[in-house]
């Protein structure tokens, strides 16, 4: 009876073991897995653009269209800094008030042009990716008149030491007043600069190569092409003495 | 004789001395921290990694250097706010594997389920805020447009970088509530039989 009595009341005691809820481990080990992973088959799968992987296409010459994960290739519209010959071209699509942009002008450009282009290893191309705003827009297409009379990168210089100046963005800085002031630093003809400049000629130009910068998968400025290599961000000098390297030796 | 009873504000810096008292957690941390930090650096160039480390002809010594070089990016690709917020949820990171591996080995049980979830939580909105500064919350990004809704990040007031935020905060939530139920002493639970 007594037995019987203890029997009914008896408490089980038991330590804590897993029984219910052991899904979430292997749950949480899952969700962690596949949205590393899926970011970086994302990642890798956006830059190679499927069926057009690989595929070069001569941008810069305002008439080939883009395409999702296409190569830039240098273009009759381009201006060359340097030997036109040299073995390696470097592309950057850049945006004139991009604080990082003007970090990669300051910190590795110069380097870039002393080590590099000034001894013929390395030519450069400056592309509109232009996406920070009308300031951008209109200084790309500022620049693009400075190309019309040859005095691109002098211009370019130019542009990204007054905006670094401050690194504000759209700040009303990058204005026509500036734009006229750089022009005669460099030496442009003012009555052909002027001109270009109020006749809004490259604007509609800058936003289709920033339209193309798009398509092509790009996703922030500078992004970089080394003969086609992809090298994103105002990495230390150092990455792109490398990818430089690299490619001078499979050459 | 006094014993002294450890305040609740102390419970989740006693239990991390306990578990950091051991060197293979702290490798442990310092390896999960280290992984997650190189992830967010070299995410942007993943294309590039992928190319020049992924095939013959380059020799090791380079391959070696560009991913170094890449880390080095922490410097001049970040801003001063997003590579500080970076570098403490790598480490938050770290800190909340070691911690997890540590209370299912100690209390050789399941998890507590509130600690996962903000873990998880954590671990996923630390992803889609990984973004140098100059190419934005780079897999947010990327998702959206994939669903066309890339201009969504434009409205948010930091740009995605919210997520970041979001994510140290879950982070810590998760690695208290981990801490707190390590401190918990093992006990017998009573189960009355329904007879």
């Amino acid at each position: 009876m007594e037995d019987e009595y203890f029997e009914q009341e008896a408490v089980d005691v038991e330590v804590s073991r897993p029984k219910k809820k052991d899904w979430l481990l292997p749950i949480s080990i899952l969700v962690a897995g596949v949205m590393i992973a899926g970011s970086l088959i994302y990642a890798v799968g956006s830059k190679s653009g499927g069926q057009n992987q690989g595929q070069t296409v001569v941008l810069g010459n305002n008439s080939a269209p883009a395409v999702s994960g296409q190569l830039p290739l240098v273009g009759n519209r381009d201006a060359i800094l340097g030997d036109e010959k040299a073995p390696v071209t470097l592309i950057e699509y850049g945006d004139y008030q991009c604080p990082f942009c003007g970090r990669f002008f300051h910190q590795v450009e110069s380097s870039l042009r002393e080590e590099y282009i000034k001894t013929g290893k390395v030519r450069m191309v400056y592309r509109n990716f232009q996406i920070l705003g009308a300031e951008s827009i209109a200084s790309g297409a500022a620049a693009e008149c400075a190309k019309d009379q040859s005095k691109f990168w002098a211009y370019h210089d130019e542009l990204y030491t007054a905006e670094t100046k401050d690194n504000q963005e759209n700040n009303g800085n990058l204005n026509r007043d500036l734009f006229l002031m750089l022009a005669q630093n460099v030496g442009l003809d003012m009555t052909a600069f002027t001109s270009c400049l109020d006749s809004n000629k490259y604007i509609e130009q800058v936003k289709k190569e920033t339209a193309d910068g798009q398509i092509m998968g790009l996703t922030g400025t500078p992004t970089t092409y080394i003969n086609g290599e992809q090298v994103v961000g105002a990495q230390p000098y150092s990455v792109f003495k490398t990818v430089i390297d690299i490619a001078l030796q499979k050459k | 004789m006094n014993i002294p009873i450890a305040q609740p504000y102390m419970v989740p810096f006693t239990a991390l001395q306990e578990v950091f008292s051991r060197a293979s957690y702290i490798l442990l941390a310092s390896g999960v921290s280290f992984a997650f930090f190189a992830f967010a650096v070299w995410l942007p160039n993943v294309r590039l990694i992928v190319d020049t480390v992924g095939k013959g002809g380059v020799a090791v010594s380079a391959k070696l250097q560009l991913l170094i070089n890449l880390l080095q990016g922490i410097g001049t690709n970040f801003t001063l706010l997003s590579a500080t917020y970076t570098i403490i949820i790598a480490l938050l990171f770290g800190i909340n594997i070691a911690v997890t591996v540590y209370f299912i080995k100690k209390k050789r049980t399941n998890l507590a389920g509130g600690g996962v979830f903000a873990g998880i939580g954590g671990m996923g909105s630390g992803i889609l805020g990984i973004g140098c500064a100059a190419c934005g919350s780079f897999i947010l990004s990327s998702i959206l447009s994939v669903v066309g809704a890339a201009g969504v990040i434009a409205l948010l007031p930091f740009k995605g970088r919210e997520f970041a935020i979001l994510s140290i905060g879950l982070l810590i939530v998760s690695i208290t509530l981990m801490t707190r139920k390590i401190s918990e002493p093992v006990v017998c639970k009573p189960q009355f039989s329904k007879s």
